[in-house]
């Protein structure tokens, strides 16, 4: 016997009554007689707007007559029983109200035939393409045309995949992100429009970057999915809300006071990502013990703190330690590869078996982003390059996971792509962004492969590989 | 100008410490209190003296930052 049938053996009523109306007759009228003759009082759909109404507005009335269908729902009361015997008498059909199901189409035995199929067609769909499916859409096929012109890197972390059967619908939306650098240009064009948070922390100076560093870690971790002046896209998190904290003077320096109070200040507004592209630096053996128990209390509120690893190596003949504040284990280190995946020449590396440690890495030679009025966009090298891709990301898996502090590390971490290359240096390897993976739906020989548009956003020629214009140190 | 000193304190004594510095002449204090640290500018004090304060963890000298 078919599981439908078991189902349609016993109806179940929810209680309310349907009651159809006299043919020809308008709303108003059969509310007034039905009410008339049962002592009811009801309404008319006319009522709520767009005609629509919930189950609560159902249950403050006795009822309520749909206009455009002449039938009523009358709800379940007490007084109800002896009223609808009367509707009844009145040339009115009365029916319970049935308890509705989704439709089992098929019989027992087909069912497990066409489940069995249908395992073994997602377990092969596994295997080709990933386990995240989802269904391909015009629009997704759209966002992915807007991003196809974009930075060497924001390829390489699949924030953009360059896989057509990967997408990436994250976008940082609802994730503070702050930046603890030279401040921001805020007459940047990319940033028009967008909110920003932003507080000085050096004495004399607005957040206002008269540097232009802070305005690059910006763009890298938080700038526009695309611009009309850009050349490509640059930006990660499009759509996190960004907390610029000035620590760096427009000279590019500061001290600890200033970036601890930063810290606090980022922690105080509740950000989920701090990026420093900073560092001071150290000779000896050791870290910081204020800065290490800054970094965990943050953590343990949630708040995940990325730093630069420094740039004072000198490969491969020096490879210097990973420089303070990042070398706290509290902190995340970041180390720069280039678009070879080759460790970059002045990236530092972990040289300490229980502390100052790369923890992971990410793309830091010639990296286009923007910066401060009138140069507007630049492509820098540096670890400070390579930490905002990792704040931004983190901000993407922040948003795609709902994980936050410690858990956001780990998932940053376990999803790094391992490169060949010593963990000393690179770490768990080349940060990745969270992506899905597309299910098409139609067998492969009817795809109209050859009919889909190639991907080119004119305003984002494809690879423009300029020339690097300095280094940061 | 005179470096700042750094000072993380235990959980839930950052007013108790706040109130030892001032009791011993520190008069530039900023307080963090998400972070559970303080800044201090010193006067003619003594990094040792403040590691005595009940509930301060470590002292450290500020150190420059560049990019």
């Amino acid at each position: 016997m078919s599981k439908t049938l078991k189902k349609e053996e016993k109806v179940e009523y929810t209680g309310r009554y349907l009651v159809l109306l006299p043919e020809g007759s308008n709303t108003s009228d059969s509310i007034n007689q039905i009410n008339s003759i049962s002592g009811l009082n009801l309404k008319s759909s006319l009522e709520f707007e767009n005609e629509f109404f919930t189950d609560k507005d159902l249950a403050k009335t006795d009822g309520i007559v749909l206009d455009k269908l002449g039938i009523a729902i009358v709800n379940e009361k007490p007084k109800i029983e002896n009223s609808i015997s009367s509707l009844g008498e009145s040339e009115m059909i009365v029916e319970k109200e049935r308890v509705v199901y989704a439709i089992g189409m098929l019989d027992e035995s087909t069912q497990n035939y066409v489940e069995g199929y249908r395992d073994a067609v997602n377990q092969m769909t596994n295997v080709l393409v990933g386990t995240e499916t989802e269904d391909y859409n015009y629009e997704e096929q759209e966002s992915e045309v807007e991003s196809v012109g974009a930075t060497w890197g924001l390829k390489a972390t699949n924030v953009v995949p360059t896989s057509f059967l990967r997408y990436n619908p994250y976008n940082g939306a609802g994730i503070k992100v702050a930046i603890l650098d030279t401040g921001f240009d805020f007459n940047h064009p990319d940033f028009a429009g967008r909110p920003i948070v932003h507080q000085s922390f050096i004495s004399g100076e607005s957040t206002q970057d008269g540097h232009g560093h802070g305005t690059h870690c910006t763009g890298t971790a938080c700038g526009p999915s695309s611009s009309p002046s850009a050349t490509e896209r640059y930006g990660i998190a499009y759509a996190a809300s960004i907390y610029i904290g000035k620590v760096l003077s427009n000279g590019g320096s500061g001290g600890d006071g200033g970036i601890l109070a930063g810290i606090n200040w980022a922690i105080a507004n509740r950000c989920d990502v701090v990026s420093m592209s900073l560092r001071g630096f150290v000779t000896g053996a050791g870290y910081s013990a204020v800065f290490e128990t800054a970094a965990a209390r943050a953590l343990a509120q949630g708040t995940l703190i990325i730093a630069a690893a420094g740039n004072d190596s000198a490969r491969p003949g020096t490879v210097r330690q990973v420089m303070h504040p990042a070398n706290c284990p509290s902190i995340m280190a970041v180390g720069a590869v280039d678009v070879n995946m080759n460790v970059a020449a002045f990236s530092n590396g972990g040289l300490y078996p229980t502390y100052g440690a790369v923890d992971i890495a990410a793309p830091g030679v010639n990296v286009y982003s923007s910066t401060k009025l009138p140069t507007k966009y630049a492509s820098w090298n540096g670890t400070s390059m390579a930490t905002p891709h990792v704040a931004g990301i983190a901000a993407l898996w922040a948003q795609a996971s709902g994980l936050r502090g410690i858990n956001l590390w780990r998932k940053l971490t376990s999803t790094a792509k391992t490169l060949p290359l010593p963990g000393r240096d690179v770490g768990a390897g080349l940060v990745q962004a969270p992506t899905k993976t597309r299910l098409i739906k139609y067998p492969i020989d009817r795809f109209p492969i050859d009919k889909f548009p190639i991907l080119v956003n004119p305003k984002f020629p494809i690879d423009p590989i300029g020339p690097i214009e300095k280094i940061i140190r | 100008m005179k470096t700042k000193w750094l000072i993380s304190v235990k959980d839930n004594t950052m007013d108790l410490v706040v109130k030892e510095l001032k009791e011993i002449g520190v008069k530039d204090i900023e307080a963090l209190d998400s972070i559970g640290v303080i800044v201090i500018v010193p006067g003619n004090h003594k990094i040792a003296d403040i590691k005595k304060i009940d509930g301060v963890l470590s002292v450290e000298e500020e150190r420059d930052i560049s990019i």
